[in-house]
């Protein structure tokens, strides 16, 4: 029996016990990280009910017709201050915009399809003065915004407001004069209205641009 | 798979702090799984071996062959062997040797304990780390543009809290560990204590019988 040779058990063991810690550590990971995860794939509840509308707010007004030709160059600029007066010819006597329909009652749409509403003609003014037939631009595509599963989880009842540039092609830019204090909104609702396509609107036969404000109201109840 | 890469998508989001934190999160565990075999194997004290001891009709020999079935790796096997080896010897020497021999059992059960009681503080503390750091980055991304970059935002706030609970969670089962393997070293040196104060006991009574035994003409 011999006491001075001291052996420790304790000693070398690190090599199978290190690697063993590392098998479980990365279990405890997988277990902890799956718990994660989870809630994603048990959310399950059914969505809120959204309720969309997608509202034309009236073309700008007609400014009154002057005589002089110097004030009937300032006409195309916009009233709801739309930075693109030289686009539109110097020649046009009567403004782009029409004069304005009565608001269209609010259209409530169920929130899974995305039916275009019929496309809503304006009406085409003859001028009396040149005889240059003019008509607005018409909505031939007009998908509602489709409303996320992340977003249908709070409530809210937002109104975007966004201005449609109608290009000579039917191509749309759009920009939010109204944006929502949401930003993933507001990038739903631009993504949503960039796939819009017009009719152009005609003045004189020829397509020309011109501007549309569109209010789209979400709500999630 | 797919389970796997849901949960690495999710310690993603912990951050940097995940890796320091796993390094002691994989310390901790080996430390704990050394401890477990340590006291499975080399400190365990049969029954029959204490029963033996605490007998008033205790034999030497038949310690020493109840002795030679325990494992030589054996701390209690340690122990009762330098008793054995020195029980000739007066009892002060025994005991001075017994003494010793349980010092340095101690030094050994104690072995890296040190290294579990500092992840218990140093986990949370890393945590935190990680939490300064993810709400840190969270705001930065709120600059003089205003908010630019919400799911950036929701992402360091994730990262934050990931870190802390990954933190909470080392520190937690440190600490079970520690407390658990400090309760199981003070049971093991008491049993140790009694059942070498018992043997000296023995030799203490021995020398006494002999010296007795001398004396009478």
């Amino acid at each position: 029996m011999n006491s001075t040779a001291v052996f420790d058990p304790a000693e070398p063991t690190l090599w199978w016990s290190l690697p063993s810690g590392l098998l479980l550590w990365v279990i405890v990971l997988w277990g902890f990280g799956l718990s994660f995860a989870a809630p994603d794939r048990v959310a399950s509840a059914p969505p809120a009910a959204i309720d969309e509308r997608i509202i034309e707010l009236p073309p700008p007004p007609a400014p009154p017709k002057l005589p002089s030709r110097r004030v009937v160059k300032a006409t195309p600029v916009p009233v709801h201050a739309t930075p693109q007066p030289a686009l539109i010819p110097p020649r046009v006597v009567v403004p782009v915009a029409p004069p304005a329909p009565p608001a269209p009652p609010p259209v409530h749409a169920d929130p899974a399809p995305v039916l275009p509403p019929p496309p809503k003609p304006q009406p085409s003014t003859d001028s009396s003065q040149d005889g240059t037939r003019q008509m607005g631009a018409r909505a031939l595509y007009q998908p509602k915004p489709v409303v996320p599963e992340d977003l249908r989880d709070q409530t809210m009842h937002i109104v975007v407001t966004a201005r449609i540039h109608i290009g000579t092609d039917g191509n749309v830019a759009v920009e939010l004069v109204n944006p929502a204090p949401d930003p993933r909104v507001n990038r739903l609702v631009l993504n949503t209205l960039k796939t819009w396509r017009f009719f152009p609107a005609i003045q004189a036969g020829k397509p020309v641009e011109s501007v549309q404000d569109v209010k789209v109201a979400i709500d999630v109840d | 798979m797919q389970d796997l890469h849901e949960s690495w998508i999710a310690l993603k989001l912990g951050g940097v702090m995940i890796l320091p934190l796993s390094l002691l999160a994989v310390l901790a565990l080996a430390i704990m799984l050394e401890k477990a075999v340590l006291y499975w194997r080399y400190a365990h004290l049969s029954g029959e071996l204490q029963n033996l001891v605490e007998t008033y009709g205790f034999d030497w020999k038949e310690l020493e062959h109840k002795l030679t079935a325990l494992n030589n790796r054996n701390y209690f096997y340690r122990f009762f062997s330098v008793i054995l080896s020195n029980r000739e010897h007066p009892a002060w020497w025994t005991e001075s040797r017994a003494a010793d021999e349980a010092q340095v059992i101690e030094t050994g059960l104690s072995r890296r304990l040190w290294v579990l009681e500092t992840i218990v503080t140093a986990a949370p503390l890393l945590g935190l780390m990680g939490t300064i750091g993810g709400m840190m980055h969270a705001f930065q991304l709120i600059g003089g543009a205003g908010l630019v970059n919400p799911i950036g935002v929701t992402g360091g706030v994730a990262q934050a809290l990931i870190a802390t609970a990954v933190g909470l969670l080392i520190a937690l089962i440190s600490l079970f560990g520690f407390n658990y393997f400090s309760r199981l070293q003070a049971q093991t040196m008491d049993e140790m204590e009694r059942l070498g104060t018992r043997l000296i006991d023995h030799i203490r009574l021995d020398q006494q019988v002999r010296d007795t035994a001398g004396g009478q003409p």
